[in-house]
């Protein structure tokens, strides 16, 4: 649970977010990033730092480069638990409106009478 | 009505706000009387609500408990009333009762706050839930019942300005 807390807090950067899509479309090498999100390459770096402790990308080594990657499974932990999350409220809230209809309606019925 | 809005004000606390085609004292009743809370606050699908009881007034208690379909496991809240402004505030103690779900949701009451304010019959709906401490805000997380939705529209909006 630790660690999904942590795919929060990592998500929560838009920075962060913008380079999870990039990795989306596949694997990139922190010098891509930077041209990318035209930052310096020790801000890209203590992003995917914060990203790799989340669990959320992972990094190989290929001599001098660390490719990024995503770790699919982690995000969708992410977004399966924020559906379920949305669905409960909406839910009630949804079943709320609809009783509300019905109250104003019985409100104008009786008002008639 | 646009969906929930969610927002973490501070460390131990979540905000949900709302809106309702409705005017204030429809509203109210809806929570303030069982028979209609059980309509909205029960009713998810694959689980019913066996128990709503509520004594909505200043050291009233309440008790809400949901059932599983599926296997019969239950889980509730329960919670003492602090405070009860007509139309405009309630402020209760709330207590997760875990029941036989084993999950665990921190074990000193958090305090919840709902405001309601018409605007031209759309009554707004704010929710504040704050915990006793992070740990608890942390656990109520980890349990997927009360936060994140900011993160989830936070994360949509990520997305969609990406196009």
């Amino acid at each position: 649970m630790k660690q999904l807390d942590q795919a929060f807090a990592a998500l929560a950067d838009p920075t962060r977010r913008g380079i999870v899509v990039h990795l989306a479309r596949g694997e990139a090498s922190v010098s891509e990033l930077v041209g990318r999100f035209s930052l310096t390459q020790p801000t890209i770096s203590s992003h995917l730092k914060v990203l790799e402790s989340a669990g959320l990308i992972s990094r190989r080594k290929v001599a001098q480069l660390r490719p990024c990657k995503l770790v699919p499974e982690r995000l969708k932990a992410v977004t399966d638990w924020l559906e379920q999350v949305q669905e409960i409220w909406e839910g009630n809230y949804k079943r709320l409106d609809a009783l509300l209809t019905e109250l104003k309606q019985a409100e104008k019925k009786e008002r008639k009478k | 009505m646009k969906p929930a809005e969610a927002s973490l004000p501070s460390d131990t606390e979540v905000l949900v706000k709302r809106s309702f085609d409705a005017p204030v004292k429809l509203v109210w009743r809806a929570y303030m009387e069982p028979d209609l809370m059980r309509r909205w606050c029960g009713g998810h699908p694959g689980w019913s609500m066996p128990v709503c009881e509520m004594d909505m007034r200043v050291g009233g208690k309440y008790r809400w408990r949901w059932r599983s379909d599926e296997n019969g496991q239950e889980f509730g809240f329960t919670g003492e009333v602090l405070e009860v402004t007509p139309h405009a505030k309630i402020v209760h103690t709330q207590i997760f009762d875990a029941g036989d779900l084993g999950v665990s949701m921190g074990s000193e009451p958090a305090i919840i706050t709902v405001t309601f304010h018409e605007v031209n019959g759309i009554t707004n709906v704010t929710t504040t839930i704050r915990y006793a401490s992070k740990a608890d805000r942390d656990a109520a997380f980890a349990t997927g019942m009360t936060d994140g939705m900011e993160m989830s529209y936070k994360l949509l909006d990520g997305v969609l300005a990406e196009g």
